[in-house]
């Protein structure tokens, strides 16, 4: 994808749930190291001998690198192969004939039920999994899937050094100072921020000899930046602690998909759209028990995307004129656009108005 | 971009006019973005003139290969090939190809990392692009 100064990005593309899901895991441009190189000096003490040392250790990279996208893969695919309703020996399609009681159901189904209770009790009944009379959890899965699957396989790809920064957890990524917020979103270019990969990047030594690849260093050999996934335009990213890199997030207009709408950078979270502009009206009010169609597209930027996904969804069905449940939702910040093309944006709990 | 990781891409056939067309959309976006860039403002990076044959990316059907050509730094056409000998793909590429020309014409430097809403992103033929712009850049 796109080549920002010092980084390259390695993307893998595959089809699951319905949709294609894109893996990009950002490296530095020297073939994956880890270290950004800091000096000429330290290129041309490098004696042959430790340079095939550094291709070995590169191979090591990739094939860390490789590992984790296919868990990742290996994690949605499973996961839609319980949870299809589309698919007749999935779990769900066999609680929803009969077949099999929730009680009986695999400890994931149980999971997800649960949190469909509460996405439930939390979004005012808005976001509701039983809305068709029978438990169809497929509004919340992808997210849910996407979530659990990055945290599990591309999170460990940016740990540090044993011993050193610990990599961010999925809940508890703090919102970063920059893209927090969709007040980007103006009309003026914000001007591309320097993609340049810190000086003070700390990762593994790139002739550090490291042939044990076990749960706890895994993250030391992969040299990996940053990470991102994009999941039928749904996202998730992470980027290492120490690293000056954050996603630039282009939100694509309902009107004209050959546009954006705005811009947000992020360097740790999801952002979630859900609307009436990709797919058709496939959101439903579970309350009116029609489409919900006062929005065209909902944005949300959220911690993690199962969370970002039920929210966009909860904001579609609220509608374009109700925001009152933003005091409650655990979003970082949003946009809303009606079919007429007015837009509504929040940054926590308020609402942001033109100035 | 240097293709230095093996890629998997599994497109269903049917799915993948939809999914040709929706990479030409997201070319638009990845490489510019026409609502909050002025009219006629300069790239962020300049383009060396010439005519610049990206990598081939490869779909489930067969490669993929985006040329540009540049003159005055700007991009002033866009061609695509497209597998052949497949009914189906040849019939949809004509579509697909107009897309991405218009798309990439109308906007011209890479800017998004990722866009939000849209159902198909990140298609194997935009990395294509992206390494025929990589070329252009001096």
């Amino acid at each position: 994808m796109s080549s920002r100064a010092g980084t390259r990005t390695l993307v893998t593309t595959d089809e699951v749930m319905g949709t294609v899901v894109s893996i990009h895991v950002v490296v530095p441009d020297d073939g994956g190291a880890g270290p950004a190189r800091t000096s000429a000096a330290a290129d041309a003490a490098a004696a042959p001998p430790e340079r095939t040392g550094e291709s070995a250790a590169a191979s090591r990279r990739q094939a860390t690198i490789e590992a984790a996208v296919a868990g990742f893969l290996e994690t949605m695919h499973a996961d839609d192969a319980m949870f299809s309703p589309f698919k007749a020996d999935s779990a769900i399609s066999r609680i929803r004939s009969g077949e099999l009681s929730l009680d009986e159901a695999p400890a994931l189904v149980r999971d997800v039920e649960a949190a469909c209770l509460a996405a439930r009790e939390a979004t005012g009944g808005r976001f509701d999994a039983w809305w068709q009379g029978w438990f169809d959890p497929t509004g919340y899965v992808k997210g849910w899937s996407v979530e659990r699957a990055f945290v599990a396989h591309l999170l460990p790809l940016l740990a540090g050094p044993a011993g050193a920064t610990a990599a961010p957890s999925g809940g508890a990524v703090a919102g970063e100072a920059s893209g927090t917020a969709l007040d980007t979103m103006s009309g003026t270019a914000s001007g591309a921020p320097s993609a340049a990969v810190s000086g003070t990047v700390r990762g593994t030594a790139s002739g550090a000899p490291s042939t044990t690849v076990s749960g706890t260093v895994r993250g030391t050999a992969s040299g990996a930046l940053s990470v991102g996934v994009s999941a039928g335009g749904d996202l998730r990213v992470a980027t290492r602690p120490d690293v000056d890199r954050p996603w630039r997030i282009g939100i694509a207009d309902p009107g004209d998909p050959a546009r954006t709408l705005g811009t947000v950078e992020l360097s740790d979270g999801a952002v979630a759209t859900s609307g009436t502009a990709e797919r058709g009206e496939h959101v439903f009010d579970p309350a009116a028990g029609t489409a919900a169609t006062t929005v065209t597209s909902a944005t949300v930027v959220a911690d993690t995307l199962d969370a970002a996904d039920l929210w966009a969804t909860t904001a579609v069905i609220a509608g374009f004129d109700d925001l009152s449940w933003i005091t409650a939702a655990p979003t970082r910040s949003g946009l809303l656009v009606a079919p007429d093309g007015r837009t509504r944006r929040w940054a926590g709990v308020v609402e942001l108005t033109e100035v | 971009m240097k293709k230095q990781f093996k890629q998997t891409l599994y497109v269903a056939l049917s799915a993948l006019s939809v999914a040709v067309l929706a990479g030409a959309q997201h070319a638009a976006v990845q490489t510019g973005d026409p609502l909050t860039k002025p009219e006629g403002a300069a790239p962020a990076e300049e383009l060396a003139d010439g005519t610049f044959t990206g990598e081939a990316a490869y779909l489930a059907t067969g490669p993929v290969q985006v040329t540009i050509e540049v003159a005055d730094g700007r991009i002033v056409d866009v061609q695509a090939t497209y597998p052949t000998g497949n009914r189906h793909s040849h019939a949809l590429n004509t579509s697909a190809v107009i897309e991405l020309r218009e798309a990439t014409l109308a906007s011209q430097d890479a800017e998004l990392d990722l866009v939000t809403g849209a159902t198909f992103t990140s298609l194997r033929y935009i990395d294509s692009l992206q390494s025929a712009l990589d070329q252009a850049r001096p």
